[in-house]
């Protein structure tokens, strides 16, 4: 099915299920989705979806190309260019009265979907929705986000509200909201740091009153074999690390994260989550790759979907599995047969009936992402296995007794051994040609048998079981 | 909590635990305070939960109706209203606008499980905690329909 009809499709169905709790929003005149970016269906995705905040009937055009810029922008940056082909990308677009947002120092107040205003909090740049301090109302902000989500695109992963005015600003948090200012790509970046995968501010700040807990690219930790990420520390490099041109390029343990000048450390002295402007560093590139395979997996699908086959009789059976790709090769894939390693490297696996045993078959395959941007995986995110059964019975034995002749001219077969799906029994007069005499069901033991009456000349008898 | 439970019943026609199909999710919308957790809204949808990024903040643990633990995870608390923003534009070099609000309301997303009962919320403790130092309960949400 193509993408743009799944979603209205789905849209559809829940409408139907949630009519009742959505009547502000469920009915359009045309769904105000559109996708920007198609990729798979939307449970073996990540989903970012965009909103528009500002923008008037006439500018929603306008607001398509910006979530198409703005997706690009989030997906042009590593670890994400690599894996852009794991994202899909959505804009829905609602229209305002008028265009921009609120910059109540100014006196300026603008009439949009979501009452966006810049100033919250008596911050100049922090851009947010109600509820907020200016206008306590969930359902005037937030509470239409959810709506729409919940109407659209309930499998929603990262949500950005675009809002139509070029002053700074921006907020993280679950719903995050960027301005048009040049440099909201990268305020969004380093936001999608913050929602995707976890990651602390690595900058100095202070934030009184924050939890003081540890992010995966922070830490208190300053013995070289707890630090968490030491997989990426080279032996020679101090810990703590001093920052300097000799430790630019180097992980270290840098000190200065979490909103604290001193006892907190990063791993590198620049990185995106502590400056715009430059890559995320080595260890919050890993953990974005691990957030990216903790959502979907390294296997999305199998056939068959039964891990478990029993078969009366050895046949050829095929396995496959389904797989995101990189943008720049496929994942690693690894086949296991009764505990051998194939050879066989592809999502496809034939086994031929004349390799499966009578018994248990066990046939694995092992998914793995080997990039070389993660080192420490233990909750093993960048690996997934599959196992499937094959049990074979034991193939049929009979035994056909002399036959005897009765006096009407029928024969009595004595049958012994074993046929789990039945079995005949054929006469021939030149043992080239065989012709049913008596057919039977499932056997294991013996069974006597007599058949109508014979056609004359017959010189030879046999069983054979029913496969 | 006898608000919140009657919300749940009101909104979720199957809430999480009466249906055993694993290709559902129930979308939790809660209020979040500083001694509490409560349930504005459940709404169950078909496809998946996606697991969330580990987040300190709030914790969570998911029980069986006889007190077992189904799951764990943790959530960022939404109270704390954070941007990072530039010192000055183009600069690159950041600092933090911040707010702490005195009620946010976030979403939960989990699978649908059948053998889940309940939701039990805490504050998520200091990573310098004592291991021993029980931590703060801030509410306990049904997860059954009445
Ligand atoms: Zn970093």
């Amino acid at each position: 099915m193509h993408a743009r009809e799944s979603i209205t499709a789905f849209g559809t169905k829940l409408l139907l299920a949630v009519a009742l709790l959505l009547s502000p929003v469920c009915s359009w005149a045309q769904p105000p989705i559109s996708t920007v970016l198609s990729n798979g269906p939307t449970g073996k995705r990540i989903n970012i979806v965009f909103l528009s905040e500002g923008y008037t009937a006439d500018e929603l055009e306008q607001f398509r190309r910006d979530a198409t810029n703005t997706a690009n922008s989030l997906l042009t940056v590593a670890p994400f260019d690599g894996y852009r082909g794991y994202f899909n990308a959505y804009a829905i677009a609602v229209a305002s009265v008028e265009s921009g947002s609120d910059h109540p120092s100014t006196g300026i107040a603008r009439n949009t979907y979501f009452k966006s205003t810049y100033e919250s909090y008596g911050t100049a740049q922090l851009l947010t929705i109600p509820p907020n301090n200016r206008d306590s109302s969930y359902a005037n902000g937030q509470g239409k986000v959810t709506a729409l989500l919940n109407q659209f695109m309930p499998e929603w992963d990262v949500v950005v509200l675009v809002v139509n005015d070029t002053e700074y600003g921006g907020a993280g948090g679950q719903f995050m909201t960027v301005s048009k200012h040049a440099s909201a790509p990268e305020i969004a970046r380093h936001e999608l740091g913050h929602s995707f995968a976890g990651l602390g501010d690595e900058y100095s700040t202070p934030y009184p009153g924050y939890p003081n807990s540890e992010e995966p690219n922070t830490t208190r930790e300053t013995n070289r074999n707890a630090v968490k990420w030491k997989a990426w520390i080279d032996p020679e490099t101090p810990v703590p690390t001093p920052a300097g041109s000799t430790t630019a390029a180097s992980v270290g343990l840098f000190e200065g994260a979490h909103y604290n000048a001193t006892g907190w450390y990063r791993p590198k002295n620049s990185c995106k989550m502590r400056t715009l402007g430059t890559t995320y560093c080595e260890v919050c590139q890993e953990t974005l790759v691990k957030s990216i395979y903790s959502r979907i997996g390294t296997i999305q699908g199998q056939a068959p979907t039964s891990l478990l086959a029993n078969l009366v009789a050895a046949s050829s059976r095929s396995f496959q599995v389904e797989t995101p790709a990189p943008q720049d090769r496929s994942l690693k894939v690894r086949w296991t047969f009764n505990g051998t390693q194939l050879t066989n490297t592809t999502t496809n696996l034939l086994i031929g009936a004349a390799q499966l045993a009578v018994g248990t078959n066990t046939i694995r395959v092992d998914v793995t992402d080997d990039t070389t941007m993660v080192r420490s995986d233990p909750s093993d995110y960048l690996h997934d296995s599959q196992t499937w059964k094959v049990v074979v019975a034991p193939g049929a034995q009979l035994r056909l007794l002399a036959p005897t002749l009765l006096g009407d001219g029928r024969m009595v077969f004595n049958v012994s051994g074993r046929a789990p799906s039945g079995f005949q029994i054929q006469a021939s007069a030149n043992f080239a040609t065989w012709t049913n005499l008596v057919s039977s069901g499932p056997l294991d033991g013996s069974i006597t048998l007599t058949n109508p009456l014979l056609p004359g000349s017959l010189v030879g008898f046999r069983t054979i079981a029913t496969q | 909590m006898a608000m919140s439970l009657a919300l749940l019943a009101s909104a979720v026609s199957t809430a999480l635990g009466a249906s055993g199909d694993t290709n559902r999710f129930v979308a939790l919308q809660l209020k979040v305070t500083a001694t509490e957790v409560t349930l504005m809204q459940a709404l169950q949808f078909p496809g998946k939960a996606k697991p969330e990024p580990k987040r300190q903040g709030l914790d969570y643990v998911i029980l069986t109706a006889e007190g077992t633990v189904v799951s764990r995870g943790s959530i960022e608390n939404p109270r704390f209203e954070r941007a990072c923003t530039e010192e000055q534009p183009g600069s690159g070099i950041l600092t933090q606008s911040t707010s702490t609000l005195e009620e946010a309301i976030t979403v939960l997303r989990l699978p649908v499980d059948p053998t889940a009962d309940s939701i039990e919320f805490f504050k998520s403790p200091d990573s310098g905690a004592s291991p021993t130092q029980a931590p703060q309960f801030l509410g306990k949400v049904s997860l059954k329909t009445p």
